[in-house]
């Protein structure tokens, strides 16, 4: 079980308030991922959750039960940090072991549940290394093996991939989405990379300082965007925004994502010069400057032909999403 | 019935821890670290055999923390010392406020063969309040191989102005060889001592009798210019930081022509096992200039008991024995007559095998020719040769040092440093209500 | 080139330090040369380095002297006592103001410093009367606590530091992990601040072992610790160089080795915070 609701809660520190009256329902088993730029609450809505801090108002449901004021200990939550957190004067066994020993297992029961823990973690070499020995993915797989052992009702990711290189990150993402799929436990995951979001969540919550713009899957919130701050946040590379004037549109502004232009000879929508053309082989991002409008993105096949300085048009070849003076989608 | 039977176990009480106490008092023997005090701590074995009720505890510090603590100890009644090796320069302060116990020896003890001008810097309105355990003054070492090959012979009582010439004709800079080794170092109890005690040679003097700085005075001007020129010309590089130690060192490594200094210091330089120049050094009286009073000054390490000891008779008999006749006699059957305190007792001196030590008769002479109570040739209100003997002189007095070492250092000029001294001098005193 | 550069530089840099460290340690050398000279070769004009005749007789004599022991027993007494006291109040003090910090932990904190900066004649004489009403002259005990209220700014700043080098998330890993707050501070906090805390009582062991100004003015015989012992061997009317550097290096020789021995520590606790 891992069901977590909050219910108008807010969050000040002195007189800053940083989450506004703020409700949403996570339930069991979802894979849940809290995207947005940096400094816009995820953290903080996170430590609210596992109870780090206390909620300024609102209240916090955990499996049907009112956990507002519970201790951290009591949520029956795990969570794994940015900075892995590892108690640096323990050898990773002592380290998995630790949660288990605060709950006053037995040390069979303790042995038997790290060593299944580090066989999946494929840590079981490294179990008497103290933390300052390891690698970075190594150090970020004992802090989930930390996590798991407890079988929490849920665990709670801050930030967690973000300390690690380009090439590990991707491995450990896959990772930890194949522990979701074995484990089942509700996941809620921070982060403020995009892809990370798209590519791990099966819900999706868009923080704006403090205030959720959209809850959805990923396609969803790729689809339909109910902001202009959502659709801008969402898909890469970044969807082009252009006033609606410069398209004979009625809406305040218009977006249309790279991949939905087409780069033409002649006519297209727009008009301008190929300020850069990065020919990646699979596709090519074409970047042209228009008169009047600004620059504006394109993702087109890999084979075109084009060069910097070419004359080229853009043809809209999917759909356009407008949206008013107040950033909301129409 | 009742009150008896209590009134017994009172006294039986009473007389019990008595007992006790009369069965292991022990005193603390506050002292500095000097040959003669050291010596004393080895021969203790002869004090416990006739006083098998007293243990002695022993506290040696270096002089100025030394003074420090037991001023500071007497001063808030503290109690930690019974007995405490106190100089010529506070017996006559610390008697005046009563801090003292007043010193009463049986006739065994012969009071009358302390030597007069030692036992006159010890006593207040009569009351002798330290007993000498022993006497220095200064006196003028020189090398006199030096003196000879300078085609000089140094008088028994010297000028001066012969130091002056003598200094010269020794200097060998060259040779590495400094007529005149003289302390520099600024502190009330180094180049001052020899300054002030110079000055009274000069006639010159501290204050008047209604309490007046004197430094503006032309022989004060007289003083320090010859104690500047005679240094400044024969004296070793350095000058104004070299207090007795240094000057000490010097000397014994054969760097000196003259030095004038402690009498104390005739068994070091003499002493072949340290010295390179024992069996050259010569002795003479301190110089003066003809005007009735010499250049040297009078010094007593003395053993007093503060006012507020508990173990007053306890110590008293200590400071009896240690300051005897006997305890003289105690030190020449173990270590020879060269190694008695000096400096407190006539019999001492009157004594033939005494007189065989070659500095006896010149310590004997020099402690004569200074007077605590009279140390200069016009009238003063205060006591003390080289000091004077009130409470703000530590003070006033390392001041006053400070601007005489910077005149030597050549920091500034001796008219400077006698205005800076005349003027801190006057402040103090009004301040202090004088 | 730029290498190159790098390499010499280091080398300017290595060379400076030994001669810095060669300086500092130039005093101990020679006191502890001088204490096996005789007095006459201890001060010979020109000074003479190693080429004397070794001697141990101003050992022997500082023996025959003075009870070293004993000296020895009350700063072992006083040093170790006066920190471990510390130690009890700093601890708990250092971990509020770390973890739980109020609006004014920072001035307190300066406060505290600013008692360091004011001399200590200035409080001699209050602070000797009090002794004294006590009846704690010469007695350990009050030395014992004059020098951990003398040390304990300096050892609540060490901790404070150290202590802000923790990082919270570990500690609310250890919450999150269900430690309660016993067992956090048992397993987590304190094996974590024993390096901290292993420095900060070496170092003011040390500074407690060298203070020289309340333990000469508040014993006499008694409690005398290892300082009076030194301060017995200086003279001003007498060269007793080479006795009083052998009565020197006996008072510096078990901290001298006690600070060897935990260099590593002691390093590591005088430059945190200084390097990460
Ligand atoms: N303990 C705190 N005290 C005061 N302000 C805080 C505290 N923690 C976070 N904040 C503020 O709250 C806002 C959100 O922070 P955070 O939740 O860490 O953002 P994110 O994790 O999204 O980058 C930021 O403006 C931050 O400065
Ligand atoms: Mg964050």
């Amino acid at each position: 079980m891992g069901q977590i609701t909050l219910k108008d809660i807010t969050k000040s520190f002195d007189d800053t308030q940083v989450i506004p009256p703020l409700n949403l329902d996570i339930k069991d088993g979802e894979f849940v991922v809290f995207v947005g730029p940096s400094g816009c609450g995820k953290s903080t809505l996170l430590r609210l959750i596992a109870g780090l801090e206390d909620v300024s108002s609102g209240d916090i449901v955990i499996d049907g039960n009112d956990a507002t004021h519970a201790a951290p200990s009591e949520r029956g939550l795990a969570m794994v940090f940015q900075s892995y957190a590892l108690y640096p004067h323990m050898s990773v066994r002592k380290n998995i072991a630790f949660p288990l020993k605060m709950a006053g297992l037995d040390k069979d029961k303790i042995d038997e549940k790290v060593s299944g823990a580090a066989e999946v973690l494929n840590l079981t070499d490294y179990l008497e290394r103290r933390p300052g020995q390891l690698s970075g993915g190594q150090r970020q797989r004992v802090a989930i093996g930390r996590a798991i052992v407890r079988e929490p009702a849920a665990f709670l990711f801050d930030e967690p991939l973000s300390n690690l290189d380009a090439a590990l990150r991707v491995n450990m993402r896959s990772e930890i989405i194949d522990l979701h799929h074995q484990l089942k436990t509700t996941m809620v995951y921070v982060t403020h990379d995009q892809v990370e979001a798209m590519t791990m969540a099966d819900k999706i919550v868009v923080l704006n300082a403090g205030v959720i713009e959209q809850v959805g899957s990923p396609l969803e919130l790729y689809h339909s965007p109910k902001s202009r701050f959502v659709a801008g946040f969402i898909g890469s590379p970044k969807m082009n925004f252009i006033p609606g004037t410069a398209n004979n549109d009625a809406a305040f502004e218009i977006g249309v994502r790279p991949e939905h232009l087409l780069v033409v000879t002649e006519g297209g929508e727009f008009r301008g010069k190929v300020a850069s053309a990065e020919h990646l082989g699979s596709d090519t991002f074409v970047r042209v400057d228009v008169p009047g409008v600004g620059e504006v993105n394109a993702r087109v096949n890999g084979d075109i032909d084009v060069n910097y300085g070419d004359e080229v048009g853009l043809q809209i070849n999917g759909p356009v999403y407008r949206f008013d003076e107040d950033g909301l989608a129409i | 019935m009742k009150t008896i039977k209590k009134n017994l176990l009172a006294t039986a009480l009473l007389s019990a821890t008595m007992a006790t106490a009369a069965s292991a008092e022990t005193i603390t023997v506050a002292t500095v670290n000097n040959g003669d005090m050291i010596r004393m701590q080895g021969l203790m074995a002869d004090f416990n055999a006739k006083h098998p009720g007293i243990d002695v505890e022993w506290v040696t510090l270096e002089e100025s923390v030394l003074r420090e603590k037991v001023t500071t100890d007497i001063a808030t009644k503290g109690g930690q010392y019974d007995v405490m090796t106190i100089g010529t320069y506070e017996v006559p302060i610390w008697g005046n406020n009563g801090w003292l116990v007043p010193l009463e020896f049986d006739v065994s003890y012969d009071v009358d063969d302390l030597l007069p001008a030692i036992r006159g810097g010890l006593t207040v309105n009569d009351n002798l309040y330290a007993a000498p355990f022993y006497g220095e003054s200064s006196m003028v070492m020189f090398r006199e191989d030096l003196m000879a090959k300078a085609g000089l012979e140094m008088p028994k009582a010297p000028s001066w102005n012969f130091i002056m010439k003598a200094a010269k004709e020794m200097t060998d800079k060259d040779e590495g060889i400094y007529g005149a080794c003289i302390r520099g170092k600024a502190h009330w109890g180094e180049n001052l001592a020899f300054i002030t005690a110079t000055a009274n040679s000069f006639g010159a003097r501290w204050f008047d009798e209604n309490w007046n700085p004197q430094f503006d005075s032309a022989e004060w001007s007289d003083t320090l210019n010859f104690y500047l020129n005679l240094l400044n010309r024969y004296g070793p590089p350095g000058a104004s930081s070299n207090g007795f130690n240094e000057n000490l060192a010097l000397f014994q490594q054969g760097k000196c022509g003259m030095w004038i200094d402690a009498t104390v210091a005739a068994s070091f330089v003499t002493n072949p096992k340290d010295s390179t120049v024992a069996d050259k050094v010569g002795f003479a009286l301190a110089p003066d200039n003809g005007l009735g009073k010499r250049g040297n000054w009078l010094w007593a390490w003395s053993l007093a008991i503060p006012a507020g000891t508990e173990k007053a008779d306890a110590a008293k008999s200590f400071v009896q024995w240690a300051t005897s006749k006997e305890y003289l006699e105690l030190v020449a059957s173990k270590e020879g007559w060269a190694n008695v305190p000096p400096g407190t007792r006539t019999s001492l001196y009157a004594n033939p095998e005494y007189q065989k030590v070659p500095f006896a008769q010149m310590t004997l002479d020099s402690i004569n020719a200074a007077d605590p109570q009279n140390p200069t040739v016009d009238p003063v209100p205060y006591v003390g040769v080289q000091f004077v003997a009130i409470p703000e002189f530590q003070a006033i007095g390392t001041a006053v040092a400070q601007e005489f070492s910077a005149a030597l250092a050549g920091d500034k000029t001796a008219e400077e440093a006698l205005a800076a001294a005349q003027a801190l001098t006057e402040r103090a005193m009004d301040k202090a209500g004088y | 080139m730029a290498r190159q550069q790098t390499i010499s530089n280091k080398l300017v840099w290595t060379v400076l330090a030994w001669i810095l460290g060669a300086t500092i340690f130039f005093p101990i050398l020679w006191t502890v040369l001088t204490s096996f000279k005789t007095e006459a070769q201890a001060i010979s004009i020109p000074p003479v380095m190693f080429d004397f005749d070794w001697t141990f007789e101003n050992y022997e004599t500082v023996q025959e002297r003075s009870n070293y022991s004993r000296h020895f027993w009350n700063s072992v007494v006083i040093s170790v006592g006066s920190t471990l006291l510390g130690l009890l109040i700093a601890v708990p003090a250092a971990w509020a103001m770390a973890f739980v910090p109020g609006k004014r932990t920072k001035d307190v904190l300066m406060w505290m410093l600013s008692t360091k900066m004011m001399p200590a004649v200035g409080v001699m004489i209050p602070i000797y009367l009090m002794v004294q009403s006590a009846g704690l002259l010469d007695s350990k005990t009050a030395l014992v606590i004059i020098m951990m209220l003398v040390n304990l700014p300096i050892i609540i700043w060490m901790l404070y530091t150290y202590f802000k080098e923790i990082p919270g998330d570990i500690l609310e890993a250890a919450r999150m992990d269900g430690a309660s707050l016993k067992n956090e501070i048992i397993y987590v906090l304190t094996p974590m601040a024993v390096p901290g805390i292993a420095s900060t009582m070496l170092l003011n062991v040390i500074l407690a072992w060298n203070e020289a100004f309340w333990t000469l003015n508040l014993t006499a015989a008694k409690a005398a610790p290892l300082t009076a012992f030194i301060a017995s061997y200086s003279s001003p009317e007498g060269l007793f160089y080479a006795k009083l550097s052998a009565a020197s290096t006996m008072a510096i020789a078990p901290i001298l080795i006690m600070g060897w021995f935990s260099q590593k520590q002691l390093v590591r606790g005088l430059t945190f915070g200084a390097v990460k």
